[in-house]
């Protein structure tokens, strides 16, 4: 077991290699796909600009086990045809893992090709539970390194489940497509399996993207619910809260947006005091968050290095991925003593666990999807930069189902 | 009936926006019989350049001046500098970029202005970036007030005010102004205003520069209601297009009751029926064009 350390702590980062057998001596081909353009480049670009830091940062202290580099390859997730690419890179260009996919559309149709041309995969942000519940039931190569939407829809019905007893009437906006659905859906059934005490008096659903959401407002403000669920994200958040506070909506009504936090970075202006925000997973800069050295060193790295501030959570999905891969590959070796090859990878990704950033990620045996603690606060407009006041952290048991079941089946039987 | 007031509002609201907008498009056309997709790519430019300025005028002399000062400089920024800046960008694409088109069938102006179009975004996109830009700063100095138990903003009613300001003066100017009569008289023969000695090149110009500013002015008055973000000319396009089937090519009159027809069905659709927000726009311009294949107000020219 010597040399058995976690990559990504301090001291052994890019070290360890006593497994004895033979490390590859071509650079290892990474391929990363996100939404360079878009409007989900919101999440896509950080995510790119960390993928590249931790890339650089790797090869600096030598590459992976301190001999291999990695040669990485950014790929923009915004093409009409994502299988078609993703197909030309696993089979013509011959990459040793991609990482990949922002859209939940994208993942869906792209797991099973990776199953079908055994490429090893890594879904790094994609949130949608349907990956691993009904796109791929069986999965060998395919991974998902992030919280899936179950942490943030579960997590915010259990959020009004526990600890706002005075919620009587619930409403929801999510835009019109996968991902919006998908939460609501998860939130609603949430809500009903744990028996909260609340009436669910609208959900609206808008079109993505969405510059006008007056009427919408509107028509929320008529059913003044005291407790709003929302997925919105980028511009139409930004667009959504902008209008809301125009016409008071927020004056009497408590929303909680389960993946915005990055709007914190992108309109500060437009984000009022004490609204709910989740980070999508527990990935923040700021406040209660800085809580070991690597968030600290991430954090200030990435300052650093691009004069701005990893505020979306894509920029944290991409180190949990990156290092979560050169992790397992080092675990292999250092267990085995042989370079692992793609089945042996596979079994060391297999109930994996390691430090992040964001706190202590793990693939549960059985399972191909890593479970995360969902993490709310208020928004605190007080400091210079805004943070997340009085913050919750719920247990990553209790919002992720365990590997026996799907989604549904555990939401259903809570 | 009360709880309809503020639908009420956010219609005329859309409609102002969509009548700036469109207007220009439809000036254009039936002056120039040039069909410009870019045109709404003027409106995302004017809320962009709207918003640096904003924020750069709040950076430098937000803490000097009193509030009434600075909703002043606001103003002169959305109404004067704004259209005025976009103009000259407009102009500068007219004499280089769509001059060589407008002698072209339709479907090449189409196809070409729609390459322009890409590549205003694409440019927007590299001076602004891909985040939302945002200045609320305009609409908040107004603030709101209350409305059937709650808040309704200023900004939107003081944007629709404005517009019908600008669609009396547009009237006038169609009706009362030799350029305007020229204008119209040139939209249904140009050959036969050009032999009276009138330099229709010039005309051509001012009347394309209305339009431009129009739809910059259009963005402006959006803006501090909305965020900006990459894909808003793409969006606003469709939209300029259905004024313009739906109220008749050329017509000022068409492209005011279509808009308000727009506006409002979009945005009653959102309210009660948001499932069929994005149809409702196509079913209504599918329902004219059965009806009156020319539009609303087709065959009156301006």
């Amino acid at each position: 077991m010597a040399g058995c350390s976690n990559p990504a702590s301090d001291d052994s980062l890019g070290g360890g290699s006593d497994g004895g057998g033979e490390i590859p001596s071509e650079p290892l081909r990474m391929a990363c796909i996100g939404f360079t353009s878009g409007p989900a480049a919101v999440f896509g670009t950080p995510m790119m600009q960390a993928a590249r830091m931790i890339v650089d940062q790797i090869n600096e202290n030598g590459g992976i086990l301190g001999e291999r580099n990695i040669e990485m390859d950014e790929v923009d997730e915004n093409v009409s045809d994502v299988v078609q690419v993703y197909r030309r890179l696993a089979t013509q260009e011959d990459y040793d893992i991609i990482i990949g996919f922002i859209s939940s559309a994208n993942a869906l149709s792209v797991a099973p090709v990776a199953e079908e041309l055994s490429q090893p995969t890594i879904i790094w942000d994609t949130g949608t539970t349907e990956l691993f519940d009904s796109a791929v039931t069986d999965p060998k190569y395919t991974f998902r390194t992030s919280a899936s939407s179950s942490t943030d829809a579960v997590g915010a019905a259990r959020l009004l489940d526990n600890a706002l007893p005075d919620v009587q009437t619930v409403a929801g906006v999510n835009q019109d497509y996968a991902y919006g659905r998908n939460n609501w859906n998860l939130f609603e059934r949430a809500l009903q399996s744990l028996g909260t005490d609340v009436e669910i008096v609208d959900s609206r659903f808008t079109p993505f993207p969405n510059e006008d959401f007056s009427s919408t407002i509107s028509a929320l403000n008529d059913v003044n619910p005291d407790f709003i669920f929302s997925s919105l994200w980028g511009g139409d958040l930004v667009n959504f809260m902008t209008q809301a506070n125009d016409r008071g909506l927020f004056d009497d009504t408590l929303p909680c947006f389960s993946g915005g936090t990055h709007v914190f970075h992108d309109a500060p202006n437009e984000v009022p005091d004490g609204l709910i925000f989740g980070p999508r997973g527990p990935h923040f800069p700021y406040g209660t968050m800085e809580w070991n050295s690597l968030h600290q060193n991430f954090v200030q790295n990435f300052e650093s290095r691009y004069g701005d501030t990893p505020y979306a959570h894509g920029a944290w999905h991409a180190w949990t991925a990156l290092y979560g891969y050169v992790y397992s590959v080092e675990r292999a070796y250092n267990i085995s003593g042989e370079y692992p090859d793609d089945d042996a990878w596979v079994k060391s990704m297999e109930g994996i666990g390691f430090d992040t950033p964001s706190g202590f990620a793990n693939i549960p045996k059985g399972s191909h999807n890593a479970v995360e603690s969902a993490f709310w606060g208020y928004s605190d407009t007080s400091g210079e930069n805004l943070s997340l006041r009085d913050t919750v952290w719920i247990a990553k048991e209790e919002v992720n189902p365990p590997v026996n079941l799907t989604t549904g089946e555990w939401i259903d039987n809570f | 009936m009360a709880q309809q007031l503020p639908i009420l509002l956010n219609s005329l609201f859309r409609a102002s926006t969509l009548f700036l907008l469109g207007t220009g498009l439809s000036i254009i056309y039936g002056m120039l019989n040039f069909m410009n997709l870019a045109h709404a790519a003027f409106l995302a430019l004017g809320a962009y350049v709207s918003a640096s300025l904003i924020q750069g005028a709040s950076n430098a002399i937000g803490g000097t001046l009193g509030t009434a000062a600075m909703f002043v400089v606001f103003l002169v920024i959305l109404f004067v500098i704004v259209p005025g800046v976009i103009s000259v960008v407009g102009l500068g694409m007219e004499q280089t970029i769509f001059k060589p088109l407008y002698g072209l069938e339709d479907d090449y102006q189409l196809l070409a202005t729609f390459g322009v179009i890409l590549m205003m975004e694409d440019s927007m996109k590299f001076i602004w970036g891909g985040l939302p830009v945002t200045s609320s700063a305009p609409s908040n100095m107004l603030g709101g007030f209350n409305l059937v138990g709650n808040t309704y903003p200023y900004w939107p009613i003081f944007a629709v005010v404005v517009t019908m300001v600008i669609a009396t003066t547009l009237y006038y100017f169609f009706e009362e102004t030799r350029l305007g009569k020229i204008t119209l008289a040139m939209a249904e023969d140009e050959e036969v205003v050009s032999v009276t000695g009138i330099d229709t090149r010039s005309v051509h110009i001012k009347v394309y520069v209305i339009g431009v500013a129009l739809a910059a002015l259009g963005g402006a008055l959006y803006l501090p209601n909305a965020s900006i973000t990459t894909g808003l000319s793409l969006e606003f396009v469709i939209l300029a297009f259905a004024v313009l089937v739906i109220g008749g090519l050329g017509s000022l009159k068409g492209a005011i009751v279509a808009s308000l027809l727009i506006g409002f069905m979009q945005s009653f659709g959102s309210y009660y029926v948001p499932q069929l927000s994005l149809a409702i726009v196509f079913l209504l311009m599918a329902a004219v064009m059965l009806i009156k294949p020319t539009g609303l107000f087709g065959d009156i020219k301006a």
